[in-house]
């Protein structure tokens, strides 16, 4: 039987191949399940997973949920809209309480980057990395991945172009060591504003040029502008952005090949890509939403068969 | 009271026994007697294998949190943790609260150390308040006795106001001394911007922050034909820049703390938050060049930067922990562990003792007979590990926690 080498999904960059390869076989296996009349399984009866946003989050949170119903867990929400738990309970207490309800399973969504691998420290509870400030979202992209493979068939030797905030994406992280880890080649795109200046040492090229960048790709992953998360302006206005870094149909249709375009939502329409691109043939966008389920499905079944359970 | 001091190696560059191994007679807290062998009854002995005696150590940057964070550190429990880590004096931090401004204050804490094992010199705040817009009463703080101003770790973003102060203190040899990082740069970053931050995705403070200052501030200097001081160079390049300006004749020192020499921003990837601290852990290649800079002597003097944090402003999120180390217990031993082999014990001494004190104005006192003892005694090879208990510090906020190092200070004669 395998099984993962990590007790938390904290971060992909924890991750082995192996373990991402064996995430993806169960949701294979998730996937069909929830084509079925039925898409439910009982797997896991027994435990009760506590979803904690401290951050904003529409779908991520439901498609955590929904991922936890369908493996028949119980499930509590807490949402605090506080972007600091600094003014009055500490995280540890927060989670502490919850935990001491009978949880097993800690499913957060966190503002502050290793919040997460804190967590892991210091409660008694399996701990699942639903973004950590911009540290890390692996679920997020174990989907891109995994979508990456439905589509194409693979993920090694792929092209992968990742076009936006890298600065603040944890999206962007997290992919870069998941297609590493896999065998695809990543580049980055983007003004050099919203770049980390010492990216390049994670082995991974800049292409400041969208449209060369492009041209060199099979998949783009066109990242959403987090204009919450800038506390400056990093592009004078998000009109110049859309000129330098936005994609539309006439652009896509003028490179030399097709391509498959990704993001990981919420779209700003008309800002990171055009609507006639989200809603075309070419977009992946909702198949990516519809793998998250599996995805999770995948990642706390295997996070619960690492625990001592009486079956 | 007496006390015998057997087979000492003396480490005193300044100092006719400097390098030689003696027996050292302390009676009614005058060095009585150095010699070869000296056999007399004393209340008190210290012997061991390896034994050093250098005069007291006297550190540029600790804060003490008194008055106003009494649960972090207090003037009684940072006095034993600096004697405990070797110290005779510690010049304190001006970020009280209410910030030290007014001879009143600088009065409290002088008032103070007279029931204190060591001597503590206060620093005086270089801005009212800290707000980096008037100056504070120089003068005044002068006479009742701060020994330099200071906005601590709050870089002067006003240039013309350093100038001003500069030019102002003057008159009287006010010492300035400028944390150089600018604000508007490093925007609330919490580590050096570098290959590390990219995999933690923390907010990150580029060396740049701090070089753009440094450069403003040496022109400055050098406008005014005042000296300044910068606390805690962190990058190679600000010391390239400090090097130049000495050559040039500015009257320009500096000091490095010893978590700048002992890790580098690597230290940080497990997002232990003791590692979080002000200025950041900096590269391999910055920590390399900051002790070859102190082996060469662009910098002056090594400090503990010692910041007692309280365990509820660590055990959280790594964002919203405190910055800084409880440091002034182990600066010592952690030198010893790992830097002796690159920076021999008489450039310690000079970097720990005599430069501050020659900074500072503070009078030298060369190891000899008949003069008032103000001595460190050390073992460079005794070895201890690291507990809460042992140290004095209110505050544990140290990554050394149950670590083995080598080095202990023995005692410190003031």
């Amino acid at each position: 039987m395998s099984s993962l080498s990590v007790d938390h999904i904290l971060g992909i960059k924890d991750l082995t191949k192996e373990d991402i390869e064996l995430i993806f076989k169960t949701a294979d296996n998730f996937k069909d399940v929830l084509n079925r009349p039925i898409k439910k399984v009982p797997s896991l009866r027994d435990i009760t997973v506590a979803n904690l946003f401290f951050e904003n989050s529409t779908r991520t949170r439901l498609s955590f949920e929904l991922a936890e119903k369908r493996l028949s867990a119980d499930v509590i929400n807490f949402s605090a809209a506080s972007s600091s738990v600094k003014k009055g309970e500490t995280l540890i207490d927060t989670v502490n309480n919850i935990l001491a309800m009978k949880v097993d399973l800690v499913v957060m969504r966190h503002p502050n980057a290793g919040a997460a691998k804190f967590l892991a420290q210091n409660v008694k509870a399996r701990i699942v990395n639903a973004g950590d400030g911009a540290h890390e979202h692996p679920t997020q992209a174990l989907l891109d991945t995994f979508s990456i493979r439905e589509k194409l068939g693979k993920v090694e030797g792929v092209k992968v172009l990742i076009v936006g905030d890298i600065l603040h994406s944890r999206v962007a992280l997290s992919n870069i060591f998941a297609l590493q880890k896999l065998g695809a080649e990543v580049k980055l795109c983007g003004p050099p504003t919203l770049m980390p200046k010492h990216i390049e040492s994670l082995g991974v090229e800049v292409e400041y040029d969208l449209r060369t960048g492009l041209e060199w790709c099979d998949v783009a992953n066109m990242l959403r502008i987090q204009l919450e998360r800038q506390e400056i302006k990093y592009f004078p206005s998000l009109r110049e952005y859309t000129m330098m870094y936005g994609l539309d149909l006439k652009m896509l249709n003028s490179l030399s090949k097709e391509i498959v375009i990704m993001h990981p939502g919420p779209i700003n329409r008309g800002v990171e890509i055009s609507t006639d691109i989200a809603d075309s043939e070419h977009a992946i966008i909702l198949d990516q939403v519809e793998n998250g389920v599996a995805i999770r499905m995948a990642v706390l079944y295997l996070l619960a068969e690492k625990m001592d359970r009486q079956k | 009271m007496s006390l015998l001091i057997k087979k000492a190696l003396i480490i005193d560059p300044s100092s006719t026994f400097h390098s030689l191994e003696m027996d050292i007679l302390i009676e009614k807290g005058k060095i009585s007697s150095i010699e070869k062998t000296i056999s007399k009854e004393t209340k008190k002995v210290i012997e061991g294998k390896s034994l050093h005696v250098s005069p007291g150590w006297i550190d540029l940057h600790a804060e003490f949190n008194d008055p106003g964070m009494e649960h972090k550190e207090d003037l009684e429990s940072g006095s034993e943790a600096a004697k405990n880590g070797g110290y005779s004096t510690v010049i304190l931090s001006a970020n009280t609260h209410p910030v030290t401004e007014t001879k009143s204050q600088v009065h409290y804490i002088k008032s103070r150390n007279l029931s204190l094992p060591i001597e503590i010199l206060p620093l005086a705040a270089l801005s009212e308040g800290l707000k980096g817009q008037n100056f504070t009463e120089m003068y005044d703080l002068h006479l009742a006795g701060a020994v330099g101003f200071s906005d601590g770790q709050l870089p002067i973003s006003n240039p013309d106001l350093l100038k001003r102060a500069l030019l102002y203190s003057k008159t009287f040899n006010g010492k300035v001394i400028i944390y150089p990082s600018d604000s508007r740069i490093s925007h609330h970053g919490v580590m050096h911007e570098g290959v590390s931050s990219t995999l933690l995705g923390l907010k990150s403070d580029p060396s740049l922050s701090e070089e753009i200052m440094v450069a403003r501030d040496l022109a400055i200097a050098e406008y005014c034909d005042a000296p300044i001081h910068f606390r805690t160079i962190s990058s190679a390049n600000s010391l390239s820049q400090i090097k130049r300006a000495k050559k040039r004749g500015i009257q320009v020192t500096c000091d490095v703390a010893i978590a700048n020499l002992i890790w580098n921003e690597a230290a940080l990837e497990g997002f232990d938050s003791n590692y979080k601290v002000t200025p950041p852990l900096r590269t391999e290649k910055d920590r390399k060049a900051l002790i070859n800079g102190v082996v060469k002597g662009t910098i002056d003097a090594i400090v503990s930067n010692h910041n007692p944090q309280n365990i509820e402003e660590k055990q959280c999120e790594f964002d919203i922990a405190g910055f800084g180390q409880s440091s002034i217990e182990t600066t010592y031993s952690l030198y010893q562990t790992y830097l002796s082999p690159l920076i021999p014990i008489d450039i310690w001494i000079r970097a720990v003792s005599i430069h501050p004190r020659i900074i500072f104005g503070q009078e030298l006192r060369a190891i000899n007979t008949e003069i008032a003892a103000n001595l460190t005694i050390f073992d460079s090879e005794m070895e201890w590990t690291v507990s809460a208990s042992q140290l004095r510090s209110k505050s544990k906020n140290t990554p050394l926690l149950g670590k083995r190092l080598k080095g202990k200070v023995i005692d410190v004669i003031c």
